[in-house]
C-alpha cells in the first residue's frame, strides 16, 4: 500500500492554471477589449499592472496550491489534504469510491500525464476527488489500490498473487481474452454527425461576436465606404457574404464535432460500460450499468429524415463528459434499425419496442392550438405595423401547426413488464427507455380542458447526477394513462393504513 | 383506476393559505397605490382608475377566497404500505405516486403562521423529486413522517 502522502505532477500546476484561465476567459475580454481604448498615460500604466499582478497572483496561487495538496492511501481510504489558508481535508473510503475514470486533456498529453477522477455514488456535477496530474503508473497503482479492493469484495478469497505488481491501464486483471462487445464510430458517422449537429448556431454566434469585437481593428467603416457604390448595387454580394460566412461556420462546427468525438469507442466490460473519445483532448468515461438511469433516443430534425438517431445514457453520479442536457452519449449516430440490436448487445435490460400505443385522433386538435394561437397572436402586431413584408409572419402559424401535428405524430408509450417507453417532441423526437424501478415518482395530469376531453398528461420523474429529470407526453387517452398509473402502483390491494 | 386519496388536510390550513394570501396581496395594494399617483399626475381618465381598482379586487376575491378553498377541497393523500398517493392542483389536477422504495428521507418543516396554526409541512424526498403534504396537524405530521420513514426503511434499494 502507498501511504506516503505525494504530491501530483507540477504540471498540474499548468492545468488549473488553464483552467483558472478558462473559466475567467469573459471578464478578461472584456477587460481588455474596454480596457485597450484607454491604453495610454498614467490609465494605460495602471491598466498594465493590473493584469501582470493578475496572472502574477493567477500562477502563485497554482503553485501554492500545488504545493499544499496531498493525497495517500491509509486504512483503505483515498486521502487528500489541501488548502491555501485553511487546511482541509477529504477521505474517501474503498468501498463508496464507485468510478475511477482517466482522461487525457492537451496539457496532460503534452507531459505524457493522465487526469483521474473518482466518483462515489453522490451526486453533483463535480468528481468527488479529482487529482489532475498523475503519471500513467501511479493512476495504475491507484486504480489497482482503489479499486482490487472491490473486486475482493466481490470475488471473495481471489488470491492477491495473480494481480500483477503494474496493470496498463484501462485493463481488468486476470481477463482472458473473452470477444467484448465494441463499438466504433466510423470517420464517416463522424462527418454525419458533425454537418447534422445544428452546432452551427453556436459557432456562428461566436464569429459574430469576435468579427464585431474587431471593430476597432478593422476599419469596417472604410471598407464599407469604398465598397458603397458596389453594395448599394449588389444584393448578391451581401447575400454571398452571409452565405460564405454561414457555409465557413457549418465547416467549422463539423470540423469540432471530429475533433470532439474523435476515436469514439464503446467497450461493454462485465457490467460496465466504458467510453472513450476526443482526439486532442481524450475522454474516458466508465459507466456502470447499475447506475444506467434510462436510456434516451434522441433524432433532431435533420437527422430524423436520414432515419438516424443519436442514443444518449442518463445515470446518476458520473461527471466529465456530460453533453447536452447533462446525459451521456453512448452513440453518437446510429440507423434507427440499427439501435434495438445495439442496446441488446451493450444495454441487454433494455428493449425497444416498435408497437408503440399512438395518441387518440382528439389530441391532434389540442397540439395544434398550443403551437398556432401563440404564433397566431405573435403575427397579429407584426403583420399590422410592418406592412406589406409583415404578412409573411402568418407563415409561421402554417410552421406551427406542421410542428404540431408532428409532435402528435411523435407521441406515444409502451409497456413493456418492468420498462416503460414513452415518446415526445419538442423539436427533436426523443424515445426513452426507463425501467420500473428507476422511475422516482410518478404523476398523472389532468387540466380543465384535458379533463373534458378524458386525456391525461403522464409525467416520469428519473434520477440524474444533477438531481432529477422529468419526461411526459402529453394528452394520453385517459384509459392508458390509468393503467400506465396502475402498473407503476407498488399497492396490489387496497391496503388501509392510519 | 383507484379512487382517490381517502385522506384530507387540515381544515385550519384555509386560514394559513388566507393569510398568507392577504399578505401577499400587499403587494398589489402597493402596485395599485403607484398606479393611483401615476394616474393623478399624467392625468389619465379616471375610468382606469376604476379598472385597475376593480382588477384589484378581483385579484384579492380570488387569491385569498376562492383558490384556498378550492385547493384544500381538491387536496388529498393517502400513505399506503408500499406508496404514497397524492392528489391536487387546482386547474391543473395532479395525482402522484410515490414508491416506499424511493423514499430517501422525509422531513417536517413550519413556518411562522404555520406555527401560530399548530400545523406543520411534511416533506417527502426521492432522489429526484421533493413532494409535499402541506399543513396537516403538528402531531398527525410527525406521525406521517415517521410511519414513511420507517416503512421506507423496510426496503432498500440502491438508486
Amino acid at each position: 500500500m502507498m501511504s506516503e502522502k505525494k504530491r501530483m505532477h507540477p504540471a498540474a500546476i499548468v492545468v488549473a492554471f488553464f483552467k483558472q484561465l478558462r473559466e475567467l476567459l469573459f471578464p478578461i475580454i472584456i477587460f481588455v477589449f474596454f480596457g485597450s481604448s484607454s491604453g495610454e498615460g498614467f490609465f494605460g500604466i495602471i491598466y498594465i499592472a493590473v493584469m501582470v499582478l493578475w496572472f502574477a497572483g493567477l500562477i502563485a496561487i497554482g503553485v501554492i496550491s500545488w504545493y499544499r495538496f496531498y493525497y495517500w492511501i491509509e486504512d483503505g481510504e483515498l486521502r487528500m489534504e489541501y488548502g491555501v489558508f485553511v487546511k482541509k481535508r477529504r477521505f474517501i473510503p474503498q468501498e463508496r469510491i464507485q468510478t475511477l475514470d482517466t482522461s487525457e486533456g492537451i496539457i496532460q498529453r503534452i507531459f505524457g500525464l493522465v487526469k483521474v477522477q473518482i466518483e462515489t455514488a453522490g451526486g453533483g456535477t463535480e468528481a468527488e476527488a479529482s487529482l489532475t496530474a498523475v503519471t500513467k503508473d501511479e493512476a495504475s497503482r491507484l486504480r489497482e489500490a482503489l479499486l482490487y479492493y472491490k473486486n475482493k469484495a466481490e470475488a471473495l478469497g481471489e488470491n492477491l498473487e495473480v494481480y500483477g505488481p503494474k496493470l496498463p491501464i484501462q485493463q481488468e486483471p486476470n481477463e482472458e481474452p473473452v470477444e467484448k462487445p465494441t463499438y466504433k464510430a466510423s470517420w464517416k458517422t463522424l462527418f454525419i454527425v458533425g454537418t447534422t449537429s445544428g452546432g452551427i448556431g453556436v459557432v456562428l454566434s461566436a464569429v459574430i461576436a469576435f468579427t464585431s469585437q474587431f471593430d476597432q481593428i478593422v476599419p469596417y467603416e472604410d471598407i464599407i465606404d469604398r465598397f458603397g457604390m458596389v453594395l448599394q448595387t449588389s444584393v448578391y454580394f451581401i447575400a454571398s457574404i452571409v452565405f460564405v460566412v454561414l457555409f465557413m461556420s457549418w465547416l467549422i462546427s463539423i470540423v469540432m464535432t471530429m475533433f470532439k468525438y474523435g476515436n469514439f469507442t464503446v467497450t461493454k466490460q462485465n457490467d460496465e460500460l466504458q467510453i472513450s473519445r476526443g482526439i486532442i483532448e481524450k475522454r474516458q468515461l466508465t459507466i456502470s450499468l447499475k447506475k444506467i438511469q434510462a436510456i434516451r433516443i434522441s433524432q433532431n430534425i435533420l437527422r430524423q429524415p436520414f432515419g438516424y438517431a443519436t442514443v444518449y445514457v442518463e445515470s446518476a453520479g458520473s461527471s466529465g463528459g456530460k453533453e447536452s442536457d447533462f446525459s451521456t452519449i453512448l452513440f453518437p449516430l446510429l440507423k434507427v434499425s440499427e439501435v434495438e440490436a445495439h442496446l441488446k448487445e451493450f444495454v441487454p435490460s433494455y428493449l425497444l419496442t416498435q408497437e408503440v400505443h399512438g395518441l387518440p385522433k382528439r389530441s391532434v386538435i389540442r397540439y395544434l392550438i398550443r403551437l398556432m394561437v401563440p404564433a397566431a397572436l405573435l403575427s397579429i402586431p407584426i403583420a399590422y405595423f410592418f406592412q406589406p413584408y409583415g404578412y409573411l409572419a402568418f407563415l409561421s402559424v402554417a410552421v406551427a401547426g406542421l410542428l404540431g401535428y408532428s409532435q402528435y405524430k411523435a407521441a406515444g408509450w409502451a409497456m413493456e413488464n418492468e420498462q416503460l417507453q414513452l415518446s415526445y417532441r419538442h423539436l427533436s423526437k426523443n424515445t426513452v427507455l426507463v425501467r420500473k424501478k428507476r422511475i422516482q415518482s410518478f404523476e398523472l395530469r389532468e387540466s380543465f380542458f384535458q379533463g373534458k376531453r378524458k386525456l391525461f398528461t403522464i409525467k416520469a420523474a428519473i434520477k440524474t447526477g444533477l438531481g432529477g429529470k422529468n419526461f411526459q407526453v402529453v394528452d394520453v387517452e385517459q384509459q392508458d394513462g390509468e393503467q400506465i398509473y396502475e402498473w407503476y402502483s407498488y399497492e396490489k390491494k387496497q391496503g388501509d393504513v392510519m | 383506476m383507484r379512487p382517490e386519496p381517502k385522506q384530507m388536510i387540515d381544515r385550519k390550513a384555509l386560514s394559513v393559505w388566507r393569510i398568507s394570501a392577504a399578505l401577499n396581496s400587499i403587494f398589489y395594494v402597493l402596485l395599485f397605490v403607484g398606479f393611483w399617483f401615476i394616474q393623478r399626475s399624467f392625468e389619465f381618465p379616471w375610468w382606469t382608475l376604476l379598472i385597475a381598482g376593480v382588477l384589484f379586487v378581483l385579484i384579492f376575491i380570488f387569491t385569498v377566497i376562492i383558490f384556498p378553498s378550492m385547493q384544500w377541497k381538491r387536496w388529498r393523500f393517502e400513505v399506503h404500505e408500499h406508496e404514497i398517493d397524492l392528489q391536487h392542483g387546482i386547474f391543473i389536477k395532479k395525482r402522484t405516486l410515490v414508491p416506499m422504495v424511493r423514499v430517501q428521507h422525509v422531513d417536517t418543516r413550519q413556518g411562522p403562521i404555520l406555527k401560530k396554526f399548530h400545523l406543520s409541512t411534511v416533506l417527502i424526498s426521492t432522489a429526484a423529486t421533493i413532494h409535499e403534504i402541506p399543513a396537516l396537524d403538528e402531531e398527525q405530521a410527525d406521525q406521517v413522517r415517521d410511519y414513511i420513514s420507517r416503512l421506507a426503511r423496510v426496503t432498500e434499494d440502491d438508486v
